[in-house]
Order: structure tokens, then C-alpha cells, then sequence
């Protein structure tokens, strides 16, 4: 397998200049890192693919990588995707965005590409918190975590993102951590093979905007804690429920296989007489 | 088989953001924090090529060189 | 010799989806909201047809986001919608200003603000059609009089979006969308394709002005022309820049390909203008009774006159400042309280009226001569 800086090489913009805007530490990289991993065991050809992301730090990735890609407005990268999709199905459509990109701002248009089960890949990359304006809670902000807007602590409940797109409908939902950076590549490997929408979600440290402000420690100790927290599916299952305290479930949580958007989309086609390419 | 002075463990320090992260992540304690504050491969030889690291790193400042790899580039027999 | 088509009887907004189609737009996108809906009905039958895309979003946000990432990959597109829905795609209306990314924006105007009066016609989105998104930004919007129009606007619509790689604006009064008239559907026009790139991807900048303000082709995504579109300002690859000269540059050309080209853009309807010492300037369903005014006036021995905008934006005003000097008056008739009357001022100080009307009826034709014969005396 080729190694991740093997990787980023081969994929990096020969015009775009490292080391990257990120601050030291933060896990975007490792997931950019993963990302780049999965796609070089696909067959995925650098023009087949159409990297889409929304606005925040997770949305430069697009900034530096060989491939199509939009820098959207915020919230909003899917439905630029969805109509990428729709008017070129060949191409693979990766989006890539943050959790308040993605569920805030971004919400309706993420429960709605799930339920169109659209052939899109979703990679959240959750940090908690809104990086790059400062340190403001976002939906996944713990509660009684502090933010630069909470600053007596959150006290709104945050979303699981994972349970949330599985409730709207996607079809392939998975969570991983920049700790398991092996196992996040591999769900990304299996995301892009998946045919419908498919959200990966990836646990990141910002050990700047979040852990310091809330005295998580370095980037190191923010990555054991998501070693020390997780827990493979079926074992968190059997977890009975007074026993849980801060233990997240990762892994591949839903796998199914149902009919895709334009898949349906090519029988309306059919329906009105038109002809399926 | 003679590949000890081929170190596998190259650290690129111009991308690298002293974050930290290798030097722990390392199972085999092979990384230190050196005196400019970058890391470097202090043990080398007790390097497992287990890939940690440079998966780890937030800024793909770690490359690291399976041993038949190094032993390819160092010799041909 | 002419052949005659059989003249069929349209909706204004049906007129509008038919030329949308015969323009070669294969993607639609939009969300419901009267009194645009028709637009939408009638491409969800239609598009399929013919192996084109027709998506109901869930809002007029995502709406503008689809169009836009179709356009990119290659695909004209298009969306409708009314006041409310034009209101929340001004977000990525901006965006498609500052990429570059042609698409076309209908909107079939109602009574505002906010809610206002959905089933009642306006022209209260002239100013937010013009500058409804922040920013500096080019804009191109059109406003078709009759359900002819509708259809030749619409592929006129797409042609400049295609050219000048811009969202096109239609605005279409609610009284012309859902107005129907017996119509002859035009059989031969122009239709601007996507441009190619003419040079290998290696070198190929997509927001390189080229010599003699020629605009660079978008390379639709997928065909080996791998490049970076953002809503930052960027340098002429793409990328987000904060360089002074990158950015002054980025600003200027997206509004210079369309300040240095407005004898192409702008296009005007002139009634009775030659002898004329009072003008009345009129847009949309408006102009049609501006006309009877006009005639009426005549009648009366007033030489009244007409000028109609039929490109709002950019606006016609050296058209205006050219006669400004034989005219008495300008006479600004319009469903809002005076949203072009302002502009016309720009060109004429002093010179000009307005005749507002805002309770959701036309304007009608004995208002506007009622307004002639008052300056006229």
C-alpha cells in the first residue's frame, strides 16, 4: 500500500505550496491524509474524480488536491454535488465538510441528500467546533464544553451525526477518528465503493480552538481520547445503557444496499419515453 | 543483508509543525524531540516499519521506507 | 417565401420553459413557489423526454447550488422562481458572479416584501435583481413584455450567460407569466454553445483575460481540465489570492466583460420616439399599456414616445442621456415605488415622473396619459 506522503505527492497540486494552512496539530490533515490513501487503491483516474467542499478549515482540502474541485459557499457543498452528479453521473463526487458546515448551516441539504440515497460521498470531518471564525459551538459541541460563544458552556444538546443521516436515509454510514487513521482510509475505500449516499464521519482533534479552550491537552492527548472512548460496533451494542459514559460507537454502522437516486431518476426517463443512455 | 547506515525514517522538517504527535504515537519510543524542536529518528534500529507515524502526522512531514524498499534503492543483487 | 407556423396559445411561463429547452438548457432545478410554478411543472414532464434533469431541491438555496454544479459539469441550466426564493439565491447568485459559472435565474415577479402577495404581480425586484447579493458583481437581467418574449428572452437568456460565462436574470412580471397569448414559436434564432478550450489543460487558466477582452471557455469538469473553482476572490488559475493586483484584477474583469460590452447586452424598444418631447420609459407587462398611453396621447397632439428596456441591467442610460436633451419630460411608470424612475433620474435630473402603483393591479393605460397630459400642459 502506498504510504501517506507517497500519496499526498502524487495527489497534491504540483502549484500549491505545503506546509498547509492548518494549525499544528489538527486532525484535518490526517483525514486528508486517509482520503487521499483511499483514493489511490481505487481504479479512480485523478479527472474522474470531483472533489466538492463547503466553507471553513475543512473546506481548503479542496484548495490542494489534483482533482476537479469546487470551494462552495457554506453549507451548501451537497447541493452543488447533487448537481454535479445529476448532470454527469460518471464522475465520482467526494464532498468534504465540517460539522457546522455540514449540520448547521448545512443540515437540510445533508438530511435531504440522504434521502434521496443520491450516489454522493459525504466525508464530515467533526472537530466540534467552528475552527477557522474562532472557536464558536457548533451543533456537535458537547454540552458544558466551552466555546468563544459558550463561554459558560454549551448548554444546547449536540447532534450524532452518525444516527442523524442513518434516520434520513443514507445508505452506507460510518465513523472513524484521526486515532484509527488505517481504519478511516479503509471506510473511506468502502464509501467510495458504495453505490448511494454513503457519510463517513471522522472524529478530529482542533487542539487550538476546542482543546484549549476547554483543556483537552495536546494534540496527542486529544487523539487517546478518542483512542479511549471509541468502541467497535457490535461491542458498543452490547454496552448495556447505564454502563455508557462518554464511549462512541465506530466502524461501519449501516451497510445496505437500496435502489440509487438516478438509477430511479433513468426509470422516470424511461416512464416519459426518453432515451436511457 | 547489510542495511543498518540506510535509515528509514526520514522527517521533512520545512512541513513539519512540531505538533508532537510522532513522538508518542511511536509504540517503539524511535522518535525524540530534538534540540531545534523537530523531531528525529533517535533509534532507528528499533523502528518496526508499523506505519504510525506517518499516517499520523496532520502534515505528511514523515516518510517512511518499507526495509526490502531501502534495501532496493541501496543494493541491487 | 415565409412559411407561416400555426400559432399555438401559451402561458407566459410555459413560453419561457419552451425556449429554456430549445436554448438547450438540460438541467432545471427549483423549488415551488407561485406564481413561477408552471415553469417547473412543465419542464418535470418535459425533460425527461429528452434524457435531460429536472430536480425539485429543497429550497431555493440548493436550487441555485445545483444549477450551479451542473453548469460545470457541462450542462446548461436553469431555475425559476418569485421574490421570497429569489431572495435566498442571492447567496450562490453571488457565487456564479464571482466563479464565472453561466446559469439562468427566472424570476416571475410578485408583490413584496416578504410574503407580500403571492398571487399578485410587481416589479419590485428590479433593485434586488440588480443588487440583491453582496459585493461588486456584474449582473445581466432581461424583462420580457408579452409570452413571445418569454420564449425569445429566455434563449436570448442563455446566449449571454454562455457568452460572458454570468448568470442571466429573466424578470418577468407576474401578469406576463401568467398571461397567455396566441403565439408563433420562432423557428430559427441563434443559440450560444459552451465554448471550448482551445488550449492543452496544462495550459489552461480559467480566469485568464485574453487579449482584445476575449472571455476564457469553461472547461466543464471530468474532461482532463482539472482545475479550482471558488467564491474567494482568486487569481486567474482559480486560487484564492490576496495579492492586490490578483485581487483588483479578479474584481475588475468580472465587471468589465460586461461594462465593456453593453452594446451587445443592452437591448431597447423605441415607440414613437423620433418627434418625441415627453418619453415614457416602461418594462414588462407596464409597457403595454405605456404603448396605449402613448397613443392616446397622440391623439391628443402630445408627441409622447416610448422607450422600453427590455435589458434592465446593465441599464440602458446612455440610450437615455441621448435624447435626454430634446426631452420635456420622462414619464416612469412601474408596479413599485419608483425602482427605475431612480435610474432614469441618474441620466435626466429634474426631468423625469413617476407613476407608481403597488396594490398588485397594472398600471393602466389612463393613469399613464393622465400623467402625459400633466406635464405636457
Amino acid at each position: 500500500m502506498m504510504r501517506t506522503p507517497e500519496a499526498i505527492y502524487k495527489y497534491l497540486r504540483p502549484d500549491k505550496k505545503f506546509p498547509h494552512v492548518w494549525c499544528p496539530g489538527c486532525g484535518i490533515g490526517i483525514v486528508m491524509g486517509a482520503l487521499v490513501r483511499a483514493i489511490e487503491n481505487t481504479e479512480l483516474t485523478k479527472d474522474e474524480i470531483v472533489l466538492v467542499s463547503g466553507i471553513g478549515c475543512s473546506g481548503r482540502i479542496s484548495t490542494y488536491l489534483d482533482f476537479n474541485t469546487l470551494h462552495t459557499t457554506h453549507g451548501r457543498a451537497l447541493t452543488f454535488a447533487t448537481g454535479i452528479k445529476l448532470a454527469n453521473p460518471e464522475l465520482t463526487v467526494i464532498t468534504v465538510m465540517g460539522d457546522g458546515d455540514a449540520t448547521a448551516i448545512g443540515g437540510n441539504h445533508l438530511i435531504h441528500a440522504c434521502r434521496r440515497n443520491i450516489d454522493i460521498n459525504a466525508i464530515i470531518i467533526n472537530n466540534n467546533i467552528y475552527g477557522m471564525t474562532g472557536g464558536q459551538y457548533s451543533p456537535t459541541t458537547p454540552m458544558e464544553s466551552k466555546a468563544s460563544t459558550a463561554q459558560y458552556g454549551s448548554i444546547e444538546k449536540p447532534f450524532d451525526i452518525c444516527k442523524l443521516v442513518e434516520a434520513c436515509g443514507a445508505t452506507f454510514v460510518a465513523r472513524g477518528t484521526t486515532f484509527h487513521a488505517k481504519m478511516l482510509d479503509a471506510m473511506m475505500l468502502r464509501a467510495l465503493n458504495h453505490k448511494g449516499f454513503s457519510v463517513v464521519e471522522a472524529m478530529a482533534q482542533c487542539p487550538v480552538q476546542y482543546g484549549r479552550r476547554n483543556k483537552l491537552g495536546t494534540p496527542m492527548d486529544m487523539m487517546q481520547w478518542f483512542k479511549d472512548n471509541s468502541v467497535s460496533s457490535p461491542a458498543f451494542d452490547k454496552i448495556p445503557p447505564d454502563e455508557l459514559d462518554e464511549q462512541f460507537p465506530v466502524g461501519v454502522l449501516v451497510n445496505k444496499e437500496e435502489k440509487e437516486y438516478i438509477d430511479r431518476y433513468r426509470d422516470i426517463v424511461k416512464k416519459a419515453g426518453g432515451d436511457v443512455p | 543483508m547489510d542495511t543498518e547506515d540506510l535509515d528509514p525514517i526520514h522527517i521533512f522538517s520545512s512541513w513539519c509543525k512540531q505538533c508532537g504527535i510522532c513522538t508518542t504515537i511511536c509504540p517503539k519510543k524511535v522518535l525524540e524531540i530534538g534540540p531545534d524542536g523537530y523531531p528525529y529518528a533517535a533509534r532507528p534500529e528499533d523502528c518496526v516499519l508499523c506505519g504510525m507515524c506517518d499516517a499520523h502526522c496532520p502534515d505528511y512531514a514523515i516518510t517512511l521506507k518499507a526495509k526490502h524498499e531501502v534495501k532496493e534503492e541501496g543494493e541491487h543483487e | 417565401m415565409n412559411k407561416r407556423n400555426e400559432e399555438v396559445l401559451l402561458q407566459g411561463n410555459e413560453a419561457c420553459a419552451m425556449g429554456a429547452l430549445a436554448a438547450g438548457m438540460r438541467f432545471f432545478a427549483g423549488y415551488p413557489i407561485t406564481p413561477s410554478t408552471e415553469i417547473a411543472e412543465f419542464l418535470s414532464a418535459e425533460l425527461p423526454k429528452i434524457n435531460g434533469n429536472f430536480i425539485q431541491m429543497e429550497d431555493e438555496i440548493s436550487s441555485m447550488g445545483a444549477i450551479i454544479g451542473a453548469s460545470l459539469a457541462g450542462t446548461k441550466s436553469m431555475t425559476a422562481t418569485s421574490g421570497p426564493g429569489f431572495s435566498l439565491m442571492q447567496e450562490n447568485i453571488g457565487f456564479a458572479s464571482m466563479a464565472e459559472v453561466p446559469c439562468v435565474v427566472v424570476n416571475v415577479m410578485r408583490g413584496g416584501p416578504s410574503t407580500g402577495m403571492p398571487t399578485r404581480p410587481s416589479q419590485g425586484d428590479v433593485m434586488q435583481s440588480r443588487w440583491g447579493t453582496h459585493g461588486d458583481h456584474p449582473v445581466i437581467a432581461l424583462c420580457p413584455k408579452s409570452v413571445l418574449e418569454c420564449y425569445t428572452l429566455t434563449v436570448r437568456a442563455f446566449n449571454l450567460a454562455e457568452k460572458y460565462r454570468t448568470p442571466v436574470i429573466l424578470l418577468i412580471d407576474g401578469i406576463v407569466g401568467h398571461m397567455w397569448e396566441n403565439i408563433e414559436i420562432p423557428q430559427a434564432f441563434e443559440v450560444t454553445d459552451r465554448a471550448k478550450p482551445t488550449v492543452p489543460p496544462e495550459w489552461y487558466h480559467p480566469y485568464e483575460n485574453l487579449p482584445g477582452g476575449e472571455i476564457t471557455p469553461l472547461a466543464p469538469f471530468g474532461q482532463g481540465y482539472r482545475y479550482h473553482v471558488t467564491g474567494m476572490v482568486h487569481d486567474r488559475s482559480g486560487f484564492p489570492t490576496l495579492v492586490h493586483d490578483e485581487v483588483e484584477q479578479c474584481l475588475k474583469s468580472i465587471t468589465n466583460k460586461i461594462k465593456n460590452n453593453l452594446h451587445d447586452i443592452i437591448d431597447i424598444e423605441e415607440y414613437l420616439l423620433k418627434d418625441a418631447d415627453v418619453c415614457v420609459v416602461a418594462y414588462g407587462s407596464v409597457a403595454r399599456s405605456a404603448r396605449e398611453a402613448v397613443n392616446m396621447a397622440r391623439e391628443e397632439g402630445i408627441k409622447a414616445g416610448m422607450l422600453r428596456p427590455i435589458t434592465l441591467w446593465p441599464f440602458p442610460r446612455f440610450h437615455l442621456e441621448d435624447i435626454a436633451h430634446r426631452m420635456k419630460t420622462f414619464v416612469v411608470p412601474e408596479m413599485n415605488f419608483g425602482q427605475v424612475y431612480g435610474e432614469v433620474l441618474k441620466s435626466s435630473p429634474k426631468k423625469a415622473v413617476r407613476v407608481t402603483r403597488v396594490d398588485g393591479e397594472l398600471v393602466t393605460p389612463d393613469q399613464i396619459f393622465s400623467k402625459i397630459q400633466e406635464v405636457s400642459s
